[in-house]
C-alpha cells in the first residue's frame, strides 16, 4: 500500500472523528462494566485468603460438650497436627437478653498465634494484668465497649460452676478477630444445636446473635479450663478456602477429629463461620449476576458497533466505488474499516480497563459496608477483561470483513449510484383512520419513519429493550434488598451499578444510533429548513421518531427485564419478580427516557447545523 | 419602486484566511408577474445568488428588497419565517420528503404558513388529481417535480425560485414543467424565478440576467418571450 492510500485512512479518521469517539464510548462502558463486574468475587476471595495465612486463622475450632478436654487429648491432636497449629482456650456464650449474647474467650494471651487479632485501639493487655481484657470492636449488631470500662461477668453462672462466682474485666484494648469480620452479626452457640449457618441477613436476623465478645486472659479463670482448640492445617498451602480439595480435607479431618477425641465433641469449621460464608454468597452472587449481565452488554455492543460500522461504509460509498476503479483490491479497502473499528476498539477496550478498575473499586467500597474487609487490592479481572474484548474484536473484524467484502464486491458503477432513499410506506396506524386523522403531518411522518428504517428500527428496540430489562433487573433487586430485608448491601450496591451503567449505555446505544439517524436524513432536514421550520420544530421531526422508538422499546423492556430479573433472582436464590413494588416499574421508563433526553439534547447542535445547500446537491 | 430590488449585493466566503468574492456589485429590478431567467456557468455565482434571494444564506453588503422590505438585514428567525411564507422552492432533485404521499408533502409546507391555498386543488391544477396518495418513490420524475412545485405555489409566496427545474428531467418532460412555471407567472401573476445553466431559456423569459464569475454581465428583457413548448435545446 502507498503513501496516498494511507493519507485517505488518515483523512477518514478525522471526518469519522466523532463517530470513532462515539464507539470508543461504547467499549469503555461494556468493557468497563464487564470487567469490573467480574473482578470482585475473586479478589474478595484472594483477599481473605491473604488475610486468613496472615491471622493464622484456625481450620478448625473443636469445642467439648463435656467442659473440658484432657491432657491426652490435647497431645493426640498437637502430635497429628504439629505443636504449634494448635492451641487451647474456651469460649462460652451467656445470655444476655432476647436473641442476643455476651460472649468471652479466654485464651492463653502470651501464646496467641492462632486468630491472631488486630488491635485497633489502647494498649495490648499482658496475661499477668489484672483483670484486664479485649472487647471486640463494634459494628451494626455488636456493641462494643470503650476503653476502660468496666464489665461485671457472672462466671458461676456461665461455667455452671456450684457456686457464685463475679468478677470485674476493664477493657484495655479493642481488637478485631478474623473470626468476625461481617459486619452483620455472628450467631451465638445459643442457637439450637444443629441450626443451619445462613448466608444472608434476613435469616441471620431470625438466630441469637452477640452482642458483644470479650477476650480475657486465661488468669481470670478459677482453674484453667481448656474447653476449646483451635486447630490450623499442618500443611497451610493446602489452605486454598475456596478449593474443592479444602472441601474435602476438611470432612476428612473431621472424621480424624471425632476418631481422637471422641464423640462428645463439636467442631466447628470455616464453612459454619458467618463472616466466612456470608461474604462467599455475597461474591458469588455478584459473580453470578455479572456473568448474565455481561452476556447482555456485550450483545448491545456489538449490535451497535455493527450498525455504526455499516453505516460508515454506506457513507463511504463514493470513496469505495473511487479506489476500485483505481484498481485497489477490495481486501485492501475492508481493511480500513476493520481498522477504524479495531482502534476504536482497542483505545476504548484500553480505557475500559481503567473504568473496570473503578467498578472494582466501587464494589470493593459497597462490600466494605456489610464487613470490615481485609485490604484489598484492586484489580479487574484479566479473564473477563479479555474475554470480553477479544469476542467484541473477533466478532466485529469477522463481520465487517464478510459484510464489508459483499458491499464492496458490487460493481463500481453500482456503488458510484447512490442507494435510492428508502421509499415511504403505510404503516397499520392508517388502518385506524379515526386515530390517523387526528395526527398532524409531524407525527404521520415520524410514525412512518419509525417502520421505513427496519434494520434501524430494530437495533433501536432490541437497544433499548436490553437495556431497559438492564434497568428493571437492577432496580428490582435494589427493591428487594432495601424494602425486602433480603440481602446485604453489597447487593444493593451491584444494583445500583447496574442502573447507572445500563443507563449509560442506553445513553451511547441512543446516542451512536441517533448519530446514524441525523447523518441519513440531513437531506430532509435541509429541505425543513428551506421549507421554513424553526430549528426546534426540526429537532422535534428527528427526536420523535427516537421518542416513538424508545417507547416501544421500553414496552419490550419489560419483558427482557422480567426475564433477567427472574434469572438474576434465580442466581442468587432470593427474590421475586411480582415482589418488585409498582414504583420501581415506574421508574424504568423515567430512567431510559431521561437518559434518551439527555442524548438528544446533546446531539440538537448537530441537526441544526445541517447546511441548507444539502438541498442542491445531487441526490446521495 | 420594484417588486423585488437588488442593490449591490456583495458576498464573501471565508475559509481560513482565504477569502473568496463569490458575488460582487450585484444590482437588478424585477416585477411581480415576470418570468425570470437568471442564467450563468457553473462556478459563476448562481447558486449563491439563489441562496441569498431565498433566505438560505446572508449578504456580506448590500440590499435585497421584496415588496418594500430588506431580506438582507433580516436575522435569522426572520430568515426562517421569510422562507415559511414568502418564497416557494423547486429544486433540480425535488426534494420532497420520502415518507409523505404528495398530498402530504405539499400540507406540510403549507401548514406552517397562512394565506396557503388548498393543496389539494392545487395538486390537481398541476395534473396530478390522481397521484395525491402516492409516495415519491411511486411517481416519475416529472410528477415528483410537479409535487414540487405544487408545494411551492401552495404556500402562495411572493416568489418562487427554481434551481435547474428541468436538470433531472428529460427533454418532454422537462418542457412541460417549465410550461407549468411560466403559467404559474401569467395566471397567478407571480414573480418566477429560474436558475439555469440552459441558455435556450432565454427565449421564454420576460427578462434574462446574465452572470458570469460572480458579477452581473447583462440584464435584458425580452418584449416577446415565446411559449415553452417552442423552445428548443
Amino acid at each position: 500500500m502507498v503513501k496516498t492510500y494511507f493519507k485517505t485512512v488518515q483523512r477518514m479518521f478525522r471526518h469519522h472523528l466523532i463517530r470513532l469517539l462515539s464507539l470508543m464510548g461504547v467499549i469503555l462502558i461494556s468493557i468497563g462494566f464487564i470487567s469490573g463486574i467480574g473482578s470482585p468475587a475473586d479478589m474478595i476471595r484472594d483477599s481473605i485468603e491473604i488475610y486468613y495465612r496472615n491471622r493464622n486463622v484456625s481450620d478448625f475450632i473443636v469445642k467439648s460438650k463435656t467442659g473440658s478436654f484432657t491432657d491426652e487429648q490435647i497431645a493426640a491432636i498437637r502430635l497429628r497436627y504439629g505443636e504449634n497449629h494448635v492451641s487451647s482456650g474456651i469460649s462460652l456464650d451467656i445470655q444476655t437478653g432476647e436473641k442476643r449474647s455476651l460472649r468471652l474467650y479466654f485464651l492463653d494471651f502470651d501464646a496467641w498465634n492462632i486468630n491472631v487479632p488486630e488491635i485497633v485501639d489502647g494498649e495490648k493487655v499482658i496475661d499477668d494484668e489484672e483483670n484486664c481484657v479485649y472487647a471486640e470492636v463494634s459494628d451494626n449488631v455488636l456493641k462494643g465497649y470503650s476503653i476502660g470500662e468496666t464489665v461485671e461477668i457472672d462466671l458461676g453462672k456461665a461455667l455452671n460452676l456450684p457456686m457464685e462466682y463475679k468478677i470485674a474485666v476493664t477493657v484495655k484494648g479493642i481488637i478485631k478477630s478474623p473470626l468476625t469480620f461481617g459486619k452483620d452479626g455472628e450467631p451465638s452457640y445459643n442457637n439450637p444445636e444443629g441450626t443451619e449457618i445462613p448466608d444472608n441477613m434476613a435469616e441471620m436476623g431470625k438466630l441469637d446473635l452477640l452482642e458483644n465478645i470479650l477476650y480475657c486472659p486465661t488468669s481470670v479463670l478459677p482453674v484453667p479450663i481448656k474447653g476449646d482448640l483451635y486447630i490450623t492445617a499442618e500443611n497451610r498451602n493446602l489452605f486454598d478456602s475456596f478449593s474443592e480439595e479444602y472441601k474435602a480435607y476438611v470432612e476428612d479431618e473431621k472424621a480424624v477429629l471425632t476418631n481422637l477425641l471422641g464423640d462428645d465433641i463439636e467442631i466447628i469449621t470455616l464453612y459454619d463461620n458467618y463472616s466466612f460464608k456470608s461474604i462467599l454468597s455475597s461474591a458469588d452472587k455478584v459473580r453470578g449476576i455479572g456473568n448474565i449481565l455481561m452476556v447482555i452488554f456485550m450483545a448491545v455492543t456489538l449490535l451497535v458497533v455493527l450498525s455504526s460500522m455499516m453505516r460508515l461504509m454506506e457513507e463511504e460509498r463514493a470513496q469505495i466505488a473511487c479506489l476500485k476503479t483505481l484498481g485497489y483490491s477490495s481486501f485492501g479497502i475492508v481493511m480500513r474499516y476493520i481498522l477504524f473499528a479495531l482502534v476504536a476498539l482497542f483505545t476504548g477496550g484500553g480505557g475500559g480497563f481503567f473504568v473496570g478498575y473503578g467498578v472494582s473499586w466501587m464494589m470493593c467500597y459497597v462490600f466494605g459496608y456489610g464487613y470490615d474487609m481485609p485490604p484489598i487490592s484492586v484489580v479487574v479481572n484479566p479473564s473477563y477483561y479479555f474475554l470480553s474484548i477479544g469476542v467484541i474484536i473477533a466478532v466485529t473484524s469477522v463481520a465487517i470483513f464478510i459484510l464489508g467484502m459483499r458491499m464492496i464486491a458490487d460493481t463500481p458503477a453500482n456503488l458510484l449510484r447512490p442507494k435510492p432513499p428508502k421509499k415511504g410506506k403505510r404503516v397499520f396506524l392508517e388502518q385506524i383512520p379515526f386515530i390517523w386523522n387526528r395526527l398532524s403531518f409531524k407525527y404521520k411522518s415520524s410514525f412512518r419513519n419509525v417502520l421505513r428504517y427496519k434494520m434501524r428500527f430494530f437495533m433501536m428496540l432490541v437497544s433499548v429493550a436490553v437495556s431497559a430489562g438492564l434497568v428493571f433487573a437492577g432496580l428490582s433487586l435494589l427493591d428487594m434488598c432495601l424494602f425486602d430485608d433480603f440481602g446485604s448491601s453489597a447487593i444493593i450496591g451491584i444494583a445500583v451499578i447496574v442502573v447507572v451503567f445500563a443507563g449509560l449505555l442506553t445513553a451511547v446505544v441512543i446516542n451512536t444510533l441517533t448519530t446514524i439517524n441525523i447523518s441519513e436524513r440531513s437531506r430532509e432536514i435541509a429541505t425543513l429548513m428551506v421549507l421554513g421550520y424553526l430549528d426546534n420544530e426540526i429537532c422535534g421531526y428527528i427526536y420523535r421518531e427516537i421518542y416513538i422508538s424508545t417507547f416501544i422499546g421500553i414496552l419490550f423492556g419489560y419483558p427482557v427485564g422480567i426475564g433477567l430479573a427472574t434469572l438474576v433472582f434465580k442466581t442468587i436464590g432470593f427474590g421475586i419478580v411480582n415482589g418488585v413494588s409498582w414504583f420501581m416499574w415506574l421508574l424504568v421508563p423515567i430512567i431510559v427516557f431521561a437518559f434518551t433526553l439527555l442524548v438528544t439534547l446533546m446531539l440538537r447542535p448537530k441537526i441544526v447545523k445541517v447546511k441548507m445547500n444539502e438541498c442542491l446537491k445531487a441526490v446521495e | 419602486m420594484a417588486f423585488l430590488s437588488l442593490t449591490n449585493v456583495k458576498k464573501e466566503y471565508h475559509t481560513g484566511s482565504v477569502t473568496v468574492s463569490a458575488l460582487e456589485n450585484v444590482s437588478f429590478d424585477l416585477n411581480e408577474g415576470e418570468f425570470v431567467v437568471i442564467l450563468g456557468a457553473s462556478g459563476a455565482g448562481k447558486t449563491t445568488l439563489l441562496n441569498l434571494l431565498g433566505g438560505m444564506d446572508t449578504v456580506t453588503d448590500g440590499k435585497i428588497e421584496l415588496d418594500g422590505k430588506n431580506i438582507a438585514a433580516y436575522g435569522k428567525r426572520d430568515l426562517t419565517y421569510y422562507r415559511r411564507c414568502d418564497v416557494g422552492f423547486v429544486f433540480q432533485f425535488y426534494n420532497l420528503m420520502p415518507n409523505l404521499t404528495a398530498l402530504e408533502n405539499v400540507e406540510i409546507a403549507v401548514e406552517i404558513c397562512e394565506n396557503h391555498l388548498d393543496p389539494k386543488s392545487v395538486l390537481e391544477s398541476v395534473g396530478l388529481a390522481e397521484r395525491l396518495n402516492n409516495f415519491p418513490a411511486e411517481l416519475s420524475g416529472g410528477e415528483q417535480q410537479r409535487v414540487s412545485i405544487a408545494r411551492a405555489v401552495s404556500k402562495n409566496p411572493k416568489l418562487i425560485l427554481c434551481d435547474e427545474p428541468t436538470g433531472a428531467l428529460d427533454y418532454v418532460t422537462g418542457k412541460k414543467i417549465l410550461k407549468l412555471l411560466y403559467s404559474l407567472s401569467r395566471e397567478q401573476g407571480k414573480l418566477v424565478i429560474v436558475v439555469t445553466h440552459n441558455a435556450a431559456l432565454k427565449n421564454m423569459a420576460d427578462r434574462i440576467i446574465r452572470i458570469k464569475s460572480g458579477r452581473i454581465e447583462s440584464v435584458e428583457t425580452n418584449a416577446n418571450p415565446i411559449p415553452a413548448e417552442a423552445i428548443e435545446w
